[in-house]
């Protein structure tokens, strides 16, 4: 299966305070990849990188089996973009900037975009200065679906909404991708929304990516385990040790990677396994942040 | 695409088309009510229209270069407050993009222009004039509708330029105006001035502002 | 003054002393008179040392230096000082020069001379100049006079105009059309045409050929005034009226005719309408569009009213002369009137091309 988007080496400096360093995504055609982090991790600079709106210092990037920027129309051409601000025009109403929209994309769906704004029922005569973030936030979903894209890439589509929107949009979402085999990218730092739906997932931490793996293997591997006996120094696991801490006489261990039969490493070291607990994602993110950022064991 | 981007260009501008238009009707205008109300003079001498009609010329460049700072300016401000994000993710080529918004704009620049043209034809039908002055309607609103285009071009190029681009510029004023005074502290005679020369050049023909300079008049000799 | 004063004293001393002597013996008075005779001799012979040294100093100030520039050569006072005095000169070449005006062989045969140097006669002497002619000028030793040559630029265009024959003294303007002061001289020229004082001024206003040739007099014999505008001038200009002028006033016609014609008026009522300064931007406008060496070959022309000569030497009729004069002088000094040819239209649109290139290739976007 091919990536719908692949980036080797990536690399981006904006002033001596920020960077993205040596980033490799991997991004399965079909998917629905999230991509991960916390504020100012640089996801939005990523997302600018991979739709040509601004330029590496190193590295290439492929979207859609095309290479950015050399063929950025035609990669946009079959991109659906929401952008983390809105970035409509405000002085249109909601039925002028779908027709401006549409007047670019020879594909442009108007009648799904017709069925999508009465679902969301967003005011066609509107402006859009005076709609609501939620109801803006719904058109733009319309827009970049109504598109039909192959790709669509979503920057933090659901931040600052409220829950009944956030659910109407995920919906949506998730309506498209049934429909076909888009692929998805979506970032935001909001971990539990995107355990509902991302079947991927991409950590970006201070302009690294930290981790890129399946969704299941990251919910699924990351445990926290009570350990009593445990030796100070370890040698080679059978999984990755994200943290290690005292907690009495035994001793709190967050691994990832866990599997059941590894019981018998710590058996063999000396150790007793007392409790395997599963983190939900929110805590294993928290966790591979933490790792991810001291040089601990 | 280029009627939507000129039907979006003409909701975000229509207020500044629709005054700029209406100050191109009314100059010609101006020139047949003012060269009347004029005292101590008959009504129609040959003085009194030309004196007239110059006055009231010197202003139509004035308003060539407005319709092009305002529609200029105005053509990239939409995509300026939303920092060009909208603009870029569309699937059309950068330089198609600024086509596009070219193309539009100097449409919208069209209405002053065919203002002006019809307000000169009206002023000209609406008075007889003395033996020895012609009228020029169609000149002018020629020469208009090319100055409004320079100076479209100007501010258009402006607005779309990046930082770097607007210091180079900076700098190179800068650096015209530190060769005058060079010159003028080693006194070197017979030395013209720098800025003068380059003023020169650029207001004279072939330059691109010489369209702006001139005799600007409806009536005339 | 002190001279005076020692003159007085010497004689008042000269006069004591033969009082003094004539109450004496006549030998003692003899002796007497003897010394005082020596003292007073002495005291005069001081007195024309000291004037003499006084005028050598007064003569050396104002002894002669010769400036040369181009054909223009005049002689200056010594106290001008060398670097005013050359200005003065290149001044005056540079302006007869681009004036294009007065033939370089007529300067030539000229010296400016200034009326307060001295010692010209051998300076001329000594540099051969005593072929040519002298023309005294009033140039005063104040460097702000000699700025910008046009002193000398000016006498020498008088003395050129007294060569001309008598038809050309009356019709030229003391600047000969070269325009010392043009801007100026250029508005008070439209002003003249456009106040509408004269039917002829107002036709040629107009843009009838016929008008300005009246108006500008160009055609010998012919009279620009209708009477009842001499009349209306002479009650506005000399209220005192006599003699012929009273003829006028009281309804003669040929009265009035008589008066401008025979310039019988002090001031007089000019005998051509258009004043100095539109007679001048007429010939101004001939060298701009037909060339100086037009106007010089008018100049030498001799046959003829002044507007026949000068349209022979433009290959003009003298009607499209006057024609392309108006047109000029109502649009400040040749200005095209709005236009909006390919010459226009060319460079403007490469001008908005290449603005929309660097618009299109913007780094911005890259």
């Amino acid at each position: 299966m091919s990536n719908a988007i692949e980036t080797r080496d990536l690399t981006y400096r904006a002033g001596s305070h920020f960077e993205l360093r040596d980033v490799g995504l991997n991004v399965r055609e079909g998917s629905i990849y999230g991509f991960l982090g916390p504020n100012g991790s640089g996801k939005t600079t990523t997302i600018r990188l991979l739709l040509g709106m601004l330029r590496p210092v190193r590295g290439t990037i492929s979207v859609l089996g095309r290479r950015v920027p050399d063929d950025i129309a035609r990669i946009m051409a079959h991109t659906g973009y929401v952008p983390e601000r809105p970035h409509l025009y405000p002085y249109l109403t909601v039925e002028q900037a779908v027709r401006y929209h549409r007047a670019f994309y020879p594909d442009f769906d108007a009648a799904y975009a017709d069925e999508l704004q009465r679902s969301f029922a967003i005011p066609p005569a509107q402006k859009l200065a005076a709609l609501s973030k939620g109801e803006m936030g719904k058109l733009h979903i319309v827009l970049v679906l109504a598109q039909r894209p192959r790709l669509l890439v979503l920057d933090e589509p659901t931040d600052g909404l409220d829950p009944v929107v956030r659910r109407d949009v995920l919906s949506a979402l998730l309506d498209f991708c049934s429909q076909g085999t888009a692929t998805v990218f979506i970032s935001s730092h909001l971990v539990h929304e995107l355990e509902r739906i991302c079947d991927w997932v991409g950590v970006l931490d201070g302009g690294k990516l930290v981790v890129e793996l399946p969704m299941q293997g990251f919910k699924n591997g990351i445990k926290r385990i009570r350990v009593a006996h445990a030796p100070s120094l370890v040698g080679d696991t059978p999984f990755v040790v994200l943290g290690r801490e005292m907690s009495g006489l035994e001793q709190v261990w967050v691994v990832r990677g866990w599997q059941a039969p590894m019981v018998q490493w710590f058996e063999g070291v000396g150790a007793d396994v007392r409790e395997v607990v599963d983190l939900d994602l929110e805590e294993g993110f928290v966790e591979l942040l933490r790792s991810s950022r001291t040089s601990a064991f | 695409m280029y009627r939507q981007v000129l039907r979006s260009q003409w909701l975000a501008l229509r207020l500044p088309v629709v005054l700029l238009a209406v100050l191109g009707f009314a100059l010609p205008l101006l020139t047949v009510t003012y060269g009347g109300a004029l005292e101590n003079a008959p009504s129609e001498t040959v003085a009194q229209w030309l004196f007239a009609s110059q006055k009231i010329g010197v202003l139509i460049p004035g308003l060539a270069l407005l319709v092009g700072l305002l529609l200029g300016i105005g053509t990239w401000a939409p995509d300026h407050a939303g920092k060009h994000v909208y603009a870029l993710s569309l699937p059309v080529p950068r330089a198609t993009y600024v086509l596009l918004r070219f193309a539009a704009g100097v449409t919208l620049v069209a209405a002053p222009v065919l203002a002006l043209g019809v307000g000169s034809a009206v002023a000209v039908l609406s008075v007889k004039l003395p033996g020895g002055i012609h009228a020029y309607p169609m000149q002018l609103t020629l020469r208009f509708a090319l100055a409004c285009l320079v100076c479209f071009a100007i501010f258009f190029a402006i607005s779309i330029s990046t930082r770097r681009a607007a210091l180079a510029v900076l700098g190179l004023l800068g650096g015209i105006v530190l060769a005058d005074l060079v010159l003028a502290a080693l006194s070197i005679s017979g030395a013209a001035s720098v800025s003068e020369t380059v003023l020169y050049l650029l207001t004279n023909w072939p330059g691109p502002l010489a369209i702006l300079m001139g005799r600007w008049a409806l009536f005339d000799v | 003054m002190s001279k005076l004063i020692r003159s007085v004293v010497a004689l008042s001393a000269l006069g004591a002393g033969v009082q003094a002597a004539s109450a004496q013996t006549p030998a003692g008075r003899d002796a007497g008179l003897r010394t005082l005779l020596a003292r007073a001799e002495s005291l005069a012979a001081g007195i024309a040392r000291e004037d003499s040294v006084a005028r050598e100093a007064q003569h050396r100030e104002r002894l002669a230096t010769r400036f040369d520039a181009g054909a223009v050569t005049v002689i200056l006072p010594a106290s001008v000082g060398d670097a005013t005095g050359r200005r003065f000169v290149e001044g005056a070449a540079r302006i007869l020069d681009s004036a294009g005006v007065i033939p370089a062989s007529f300067i030539a045969t000229r010296i400016v001379v200034a009326y307060a140097a001295d010692g010209v006669d051998s300076l001329v002497r000594a540099a051969r100049l005593d072929k040519r002619v002298r023309i005294g000028a009033d140039i005063s030793a104040a460097p702000d006079t000699l700025a910008d040559g046009l002193l000398a630029a000016d006498v020498l265009a008088q003395s050129f105009r007294g060569t001309l024959d008598p038809e050309w003294r009356k019709w030229l303007p003391s600047d000969m059309g070269m325009g010392w002061n043009m801007r100026i001289e250029g508005a008070e020229a439209v002003r003249q045409l456009m106040a509408g004082e004269t039917r002829v001024g107002a036709l040629c206003l107009g843009g009838s050929a016929a008008g300005c040739r009246l108006w500008l007099g160009l055609d010998r014999g012919a009279m620009p005034y209708q009477a009842a505008e001499i009349r209306k001038l002479l009650t506005a200009r000399w209220p005192g009226n006599r003699g012929v002028a009273s003829q006028c006033v009281g309804g003669s016609d040929d009265a009035c005719e008589t008066l401008v014609r025979d310039s019988l008026l002090i001031p007089p009522i000019p005998p051509v309408p258009a004043g100095a300064a539109s007679r001048g931007s007429f010939l101004r406008a001939v060298r701009r569009l037909h060339g100086d060496g037009a106007l010089r070959v008018a100049l030498a022309d001799t046959a003829g009213p002044v507007g026949d000569r000068l349209a022979r030497a433009s290959h003009v009729s003298e009607d499209s002369l006057v024609t392309e004069w108006r047109s000029w002088l109502l649009t400040g000094g040749g200005q095209p009137r709005v236009t909006a040819d390919l010459r226009d239209a060319v460079p403007a649109a490469l001008a908005a091309a290449l603005l929309l290139l660097a618009a299109a290739r913007t780094g911005r976007w890259r």
